[in-house]
């Protein structure tokens, strides 16, 4: 088993528990064994548990042990963090949930209404080829 | 007098107690003039703290010099009792804390804080606990193992 995820200074971690849960942060240093110091464009430095963190593949490279705001703002547009994660599959996937999630009635009628239309063009032409074989 | 405590009733009986053994002066004897809280000035930088504690256990008095990495003086006390407590069964009351102090980096005595003295830090995480996101979400029968593989 080899180990891809690093904890490091620049790596982009996902808040999985508590308040801030599904934000994006960047780990600016590590505290301890337990706990690491993280920051991200819009909140304060703060302590997170590692617990509370799951690691994506997405790291800022270069990043100098706990930067000024500035700096961490200006290497996070950089590093294009934002873009990357929306482009990523775990990304895209989370993009998917909540865009179930946050769904009005109206909405989840008009999917009904795509995917029905969808299925009976895909059962129609399966039904071409049905009778085409037969 | 700096002092930790959970609430400031506490906080007062403390002072008295402390003050009890500097000077011949009880409660009963004396005004309390202010207490303040105290904030930390910085509370999103990393410091070492080193503690001296001085506390009692089954068989007598002893002194210990602790370091704790924390972002708060607050954060590292607090990590101070639960360690007392869980290593060396010392409750609250037995503990009085000589002095604190926050040890630059070149000073730090304990492997276990002087491991984190590097600026390219890299390690994995081993192992992944999978929980819900909010205990709401909590369920007791899961269709799958979980995997706990990173």
């Amino acid at each position: 088993m080899v180990f891809r995820r690093f904890v490091e200074i620049g790596r982009v971690a996902l808040i999985n528990y508590g308040p801030q849960h599904g934000k994006l942060v960047v780990i600016v240093d590590v505290i301890d064994q337990n706990r690491a110091l993280i920051d991200s464009p819009d909140m304060v430095r703060t302590q997170i548990n590692f617990k509370r963190l799951s690691l994506t593949d997405i790291t800022i490279p270069e990043l100098p042990r706990t930067p000024p705001k500035k700096v961490l703002k200006k290497a996070y547009e950089d590093a294009e963090v934002e873009q990357k994660w929306a482009n990523s599959a775990w990304g895209k996937k989370l993009a998917v949930r909540t865009k179930r999630a946050s769904l009005t009635d109206f909405d989840r009628f008009k999917v009904m209404v795509a995917r029905v239309k969808k299925s009976s063009i895909v059962r129609r032409e399966l039904g071409k080829l049905r009778r085409g074989k037969a | 007098m700096k002092l930790w405590a959970t609430n400031e009733v506490r906080a007062k009986s403390k002072f008295w107690y402390f003050l009890r053994k500097l000077q011949k002066v009880k409660k009963a004897h004396g005004q309390l003039l202010a207490i303040n809280e105290i904030f930390e000035k910085y509370p999103t930088t990393i410091k070492n703290y080193g503690i001296w504690v001085r506390y009692q256990s089954r068989t007598g008095y002893h002194n210990m010099y602790k370091e704790y990495r924390d972002l708060t003086l607050n954060g590292a006390v607090e990590q101070m009792y639960d360690e007392m407590a869980s290593r060396h069964r010392v409750r609250f009351p037995c503990i009085q804390i000589i002095k604190t102090a926050t040890i630059p980096v070149s000073l730090c005595k304990r492997v276990n804080t002087k491991q984190f003295h590097n600026s390219k830090i890299k390690f994995p995480l081993t192992t992944r606990k999978i929980r819900p996101p909010s205990r709401s979400l909590k369920t007791t029968y899961k269709a799958s193992r979980p995997n706990t593989f990173v």
